[in-house]
């Protein structure tokens, strides 16, 4: 394993548990991220944005600021509901830290 | 214009056949999964991509034998420009086709368009995709009526793997053309002519092909020179069907020019018909999402 991979022990299986909360069929709905905050590890907090060509959403939690000590980080595409009826391209990326 | 042609010669200049619902194949457990995000995400996500008929119309201009049907348009009218929709795999999967080629001589792997009509929709295409997967992600769409046959289409998005560590995932996605029947794997002759005729007939959708040919210009010349140029790639004569828009007639003509050379060459490749049928891929596009590295910008 290189040093980065373990990196993202946390954040990886959170990302995966995230993207579940927050889409439905596979397409994430902005409005959803609030629940991302019920699927943190225990004892973390877990900031989640989503973004897009036409804009950014969190679930109203500031990310730390990037190479902070001890945060962990990970990141997807995925598809975002940008509302009526259209899908767009967005990445989604989860924060995890104490 | 008239909008009814107007979307014949989109749906046509699009093979807009290629439609449906992506099947995807999971690359194993042991990667991290994010080839399967970004095959998920392109298989999910819509967008619209502007293009122009123009380097078609530039292309007839150029040709000594296409210069007097060439249509007497301005390359930067309105006229020209269209816009596809759909899925990024779907869109990817008519780009695939869109860049069809036919070489019945060589023995190329790569096989150049047939005609230009396409190349903004494909160089589009490409933009499009490449803009939301950025620099490591490489997407592969592919189509081939059967391995090694002397038509298909290809269109490849982003930069070559730089590292060993790649993670792969699958999309299939359906051309719209009917799949072969069972009968077909009855034998190497059936099967060939059966091949040979989806091949012609997502190459010229013969509904909208007749559709635009009665139409007006530009849309029936581009169709005109793209029948041409086909009928130029198989030593097929098509002149009298085109008289009176006969499309399916001229398919059929051009049809009956690949089948025995797809015949033969199924039967030296495969045991059986069976076998055979079952290496057919004339009714979907393959597309092959390979990730490495770090794709883990937030972007």
């Amino acid at each position: 394993m290189l040093p980065t991979e373990t990196d993202n022990e946390l954040a990886d299986p959170t990302l995966d548990r995230v993207h579940d909360a927050v889409s439905t069929g596979g397409v994430v709905d902005p409005v959803a991220l609030l629940r991302a905050s019920r699927v943190a590890p225990d004892g973390y907090r877990v900031a989640v944005a989503v973004r897009t060509a036409r804009g950014r959403w969190t679930n109203g939690r500031r990310p730390p600021s990037d190479g902070r000590p001890g945060v962990d980080r990970a990141t997807r595409p995925v598809s975002v509901a940008a509302g009526g009826g259209e899908v767009i391209w967005g990445r989604l990326t989860v924060w995890v830290w104490r | 214009m008239n909008v009814a042609i107007d979307a014949a010669i989109c749906l046509l200049l699009l093979s807009a056949a290629v439609v449906g619902l992506a099947t995807i194949d999971r690359s194993p457990a042991a990667t991290d999964g994010s080839a399967d995000a970004v095959a998920d995400a392109l298989a999910t996500t819509t967008a619209a991509v502007n293009y122009s008929l123009a380097p078609g119309v530039r292309e007839m201009r150029a040709s000594a034998s296409a210069a007097d049907l060439a249509p007497e348009i301005a390359l930067d009218s309105p006229e020209l420009d269209r816009t596809a929709r759909g899925s990024l795999a779907g869109l990817l999967a008519r780009g695939a086709v869109a860049g069809s080629g036919v070489d019945l001589d060589g023995e190329t792997t790569d096989l150049s368009s047939l005609t230009r009509s396409r190349a903004g929709f494909t160089a589009g295409v490409r933009d499009t995709v490449r803009a939301r997967t950025g620099a490591s992600v490489r997407i592969d769409a592919t189509w081939r009526p059967y391995p090694g046959a002397p038509v298909g289409g290809h269109l490849g998005v982003g930069p070559k793997p730089s590292s060993d560590r790649v993670h792969a995932a699958t999309l299939t996605i359906p051309t719209g053309i009917e799949p072969l029947p069972p009968s077909t794997a009855d034998g190497f002759d059936r099967l060939g002519t059966a091949v040979a005729q989806r091949t012609v007939n997502l190459l010229v959708p013969p509904g909208p092909a007749r559709l635009a040919l009665r139409g007006d210009d530009p849309a029936a010349a581009l169709v005109r020179h793209r029948y041409a140029r086909l009928a130029a790639a198989t030593n097929a004569s098509v002149s009298a069907p085109l008289t009176t828009e006969d499309t399916a007639a001229a398919n059929a003509r051009i049809a009956r020019r690949l089948a025995p050379r797809m015949s033969a060459d199924l039967r030296s490749e495969y045991d059986s018909p069976t076998q055979a049928a079952e290496a057919v891929s004339v009714s979907s596009v393959r597309i092959v999402v390979r990730t490495w590295g770090d794709t883990g910008g937030d972007r």
